[in-house]
């Protein structure tokens, strides 16, 4: 076994708590922020925490793929938000770093302590139904979790307006789906066929990234929406 | 023996490679995946059981694949529902030779239509709704299109968010009737079965589109390419209801539940009535097409919940004749932003009086979509109809008024389109329809009227489709 599955198996069989805060605080701030540059890295400790937390009950070296796939996933994501926010300063608009670098302190305050309101009554609804309705299967932590993760990435679904915060959140629904399933079933196969629908989903979201920086046209050289043939072209000509 | 199974799905993914790496040739683009659908529905055509050389390897229709413990493969029942969800698919991408819906169209639907398959193939079931899931990943790119500037991701985050939302429900439904396998005992059993029912109401209620009412459905149509709607209309809809007629095949519990029958049937009343209310008063062909759907949705659930062989085979002609009406239509309506900003009945105000290929594609893509006497949607509603009316009146009659309402949101777009206007067009309306979007258009209309006159040349498909399954004999 490498020195990696050997640490991965000891961190998931004794670092449960730490675990399941890195997990809440992951989610937090993935809820409150809507800026990739935070929200990225704390995408990626929340698939590493979901990875160690899976190897509680598969194979730890199966449950390696989690965060591998999230790492993947989280680069793609950011290549693609890094790509929307050079076409936005090419625009003049707000990048995410200079949103980091000149915070508007009179929107922001107000933004985030209503969103910090709605995670606090979202963490809540997800502790009450982890003990109302516990999902089967003998690892309760990891339901916990699932539960934690899937109604933040609903949260965070139902309310963000940009493709890359709705993409976020779906695939913390998916990362919920994995944990509260794979104590039922824990197999290769599920495990792989997961990693392999968050990629494809994650190609999904990069693309609406770019498409709500109005990068598309650029990124893929494609002509206009509806393009007319090179025929019609010529006869308006 | 090469399984046909693995056929079936490295077909559209091969095929999407030229397509997508020489998609500035549309003809190289639209032959690959033409060649490909065909490839794949010449292959379903075949005997179950038989084989067949090619290249000097064995083709084995029926054989199952196994991968990573899970098997893929070509079942009798399933063997038609793909055939007719291919031939559709071929359909909607030959609609596109003139009407251009974005980079994505070709390639991505390929791409979907093999995730479909292997959804409708693998067992056990719960592999099918990460199948699904994967496959709205691409409905989404297919959607979103060229389309780009903020919010305008609306519509196809709304699909991909409603899809996943759907696959808790199989995993959790999957657990459920794995527990229940092993209770011998009816009652214990139908007990342990319970949550199994509830998950999967919720589960293809939402790959249907009829739940959460209104949600994914009026924005696909508002926000999609017009045959790119049609495309995830028909084929994703379609494989939708066939994976729940697999369901039904598969579980005689789950034919039997009253709270299935009576959950199809209350999801489609309120569709249908949601259809009747607003449909008359849509301002946009878009719109008019979103209740054009809820009612086809509608009637779909009827017709499934009566389980009756009259009733498959209306679904099954339902899925053909969308595909047709829908691709009719989306040439129609695909032209429009040439000419103007938007479909809406205002923006389009006498514009098919200069153009009338565009007038005819929508007024007869319309027409067979609400199901006018003389057309192919006549044809698949009045057996829709008699299989309805058979065993629910009042439902029958709510669909014919859900249609009535649809019809006036349509004819009040037709009239704006042929009346007399000195609106002013983005283009010049000198340009006109392509030569080749005119053939096509040409040909969807006798098609339309032909199989309208001569039903019975669709009806052997149908019944084909219909006789694969066994549970309602």
């Amino acid at each position: 076994m490498s020195d990696l599955i050997i640490l991965f198996e000891r961190l998931a069989q004794q670092a449960l708590a730490p675990l399941l805060i890195a997990l809440v605080a992951s989610a937090a701030v993935v809820s409150l922020f809507r800026n990739w540059r935070i929200t990225l890295p704390a995408l990626i400790v929340q698939y590493v925490a979901v990875g160690i937390l899976l190897a509680r009950v598969i194979q730890p070296g199966i449950a390696l793929v989690k965060p591998l796939v999230g790492i993947i996933v989280c680069v793609t994501l950011s290549i693609a938000a890094q790509r929307a926010d050079n076409e936005r300063a090419e625009n003049g608009e707000q990048t995410a770093s200079q949103r980091i670098e000149e915070v508007n302190w009179r929107s922001v305050p107000a933004q985030l302590l209503l969103r910090a309101v709605a995670v606090l009554l979202v963490l809540v609804v997800a502790f009450g139904a982890t003990v109302r309705f516990p999902l089967p299967g003998s690892a309760r932590e990891l339901a916990l979790g699932a539960y934690i993760l899937v109604v933040c990435g609903l949260f965070i679904a139902a309310t963000a307006p940009e493709g890359l915060n709705i993409g976020t959140g779906i695939l913390m629904m998916l990362s919920g789906f994995e944990l509260g399933y794979m104590p039922l079933e824990p197999s290769i196969s599920v495990s792989v066929l997961i990693g392999l629908t968050t990629l494809v989903v994650a190609v999904a979201i990069a693309y609406f990234t770019l498409a709500d920086a109005d990068a598309l046209r650029d990124t893929f050289q494609i002509a206009p929406a509806y393009a007319l043939d090179q025929g019609d072209l010529d006869e308006e000509d | 023996m090469i399984p046909a199974a693995l056929l079936v799905v490295l077909i559209p993914l091969v095929a999407a490679i030229p397509a997508v790496v020489l998609r500035r040739w549309r003809s190289v683009e639209l032959g690959s995946a033409l060649i490909g659908c065909g490839l794949v529905i010449a292959l379903l055509a075949r005997d179950p059981g038989a084989s067949l050389q090619v290249f000097g390897l064995g083709i084995d229709v029926d054989a199952p694949l196994n991968v990573l413990g899970r098997v893929l493969q070509v079942r009798s029942s399933e063997r038609y529902p793909l055939l007719l969800l291919f031939v559709c698919a071929a359909l909607l991408f030959a609609c596109s030779w003139s009407a251009s819906q974005g980079w994505t169209y070709v390639p991505v639907g390929l791409g979907m239509l093999s995730l479909l398959s292997t959804g409708l193939m693998i067992r056990p079931f719960v592999f099918a709704a990460l199948a699904f899931v994967a496959a709205s990943a691409f409905g989404a790119l297919m959607i979103q299109a060229e389309r780009s500037g903020p919010r305008s991701t609306m519509g196809a985050a709304r699909y991909l968010i409603l899809y996943t939302l759907a696959l808790p429900m199989f995993l959790g439904a999957g657990y459920a009737i794995e527990q229940a396998t092993g209770i011998t005992e009816l009652q214990a059993r139908l007990d342990a079965l319970a949550p199994a029912i509830t998950l999967l109401i919720i589960g293809f209620g939402l790959l249907l589109g009829a739940l959460p009412l209104f949600t994914w459905v009026n924005g696909v149509a508002k926000d999609a390419p017009p045959l790119a709607m049609a495309f995830i209309a028909t084929v994703g809809n379609g494989a939708a209801m066939f994976l729940l007629l697999e369901f039904q095949q598969e579980f005689t519990w789950f034919t039997q539940s009253a709270e299935i029958r009576s959950a199809l049937q209350s999801g489609a009343l309120v569709m249908l009535a949601l259809a009747a209310l607003i449909g008359w008063a849509q301002q946009s062909f878009s719109r008019v097409v979103a209740c054009a759907l809820f009612v086809e949705i509608g009637s779909t659930l009827l017709a499934l919940s009566t389980g009756a062989p009259l009733g498959i085979e209306a679904v099954s002609l339902g899925v053909l004749a969308r595909a047709i009406a829908l691709g009719l239509l989306g040439i129609g309506v695909s032209a429009l932003p040439r000419y103007t900003t938007s479909d809406q009945f205002d923006a389009v105000r006498g514009l098919g009086l200069r153009q009338r290929w565009i007038a005819i594609a929508v007024a007869i893509g319309g027409f067979s979509l609400i199901g006018l006497p003389g057309t192919l949607g006549f044809a698949y509603r009045w057996a829709s109809l008699q299989n309805i009316g058979s065993s629910d009146v009042e439902a029958m009659v709510l669909v014919l008024f859900a249609t009535l309402s649809v019809s006036i949101g349509l004819f009040r777009g037709l009239l704006a389109l042929v009346e007399r206007s000195n609106q002013p067009f983005l283009a010049q309306t000198q340009v006109h329809v392509h030569r080749a979007e005119e053939i096509g258009i040409a040909v969807l209309a006798v098609v339309v009227f032909m199989l309208g006159i001569v039903p019975s040349l669709m009806i052997p498909l149908a019944r084909a489709v219909a006789d694969g399954y066994t549970f309602y004999r």
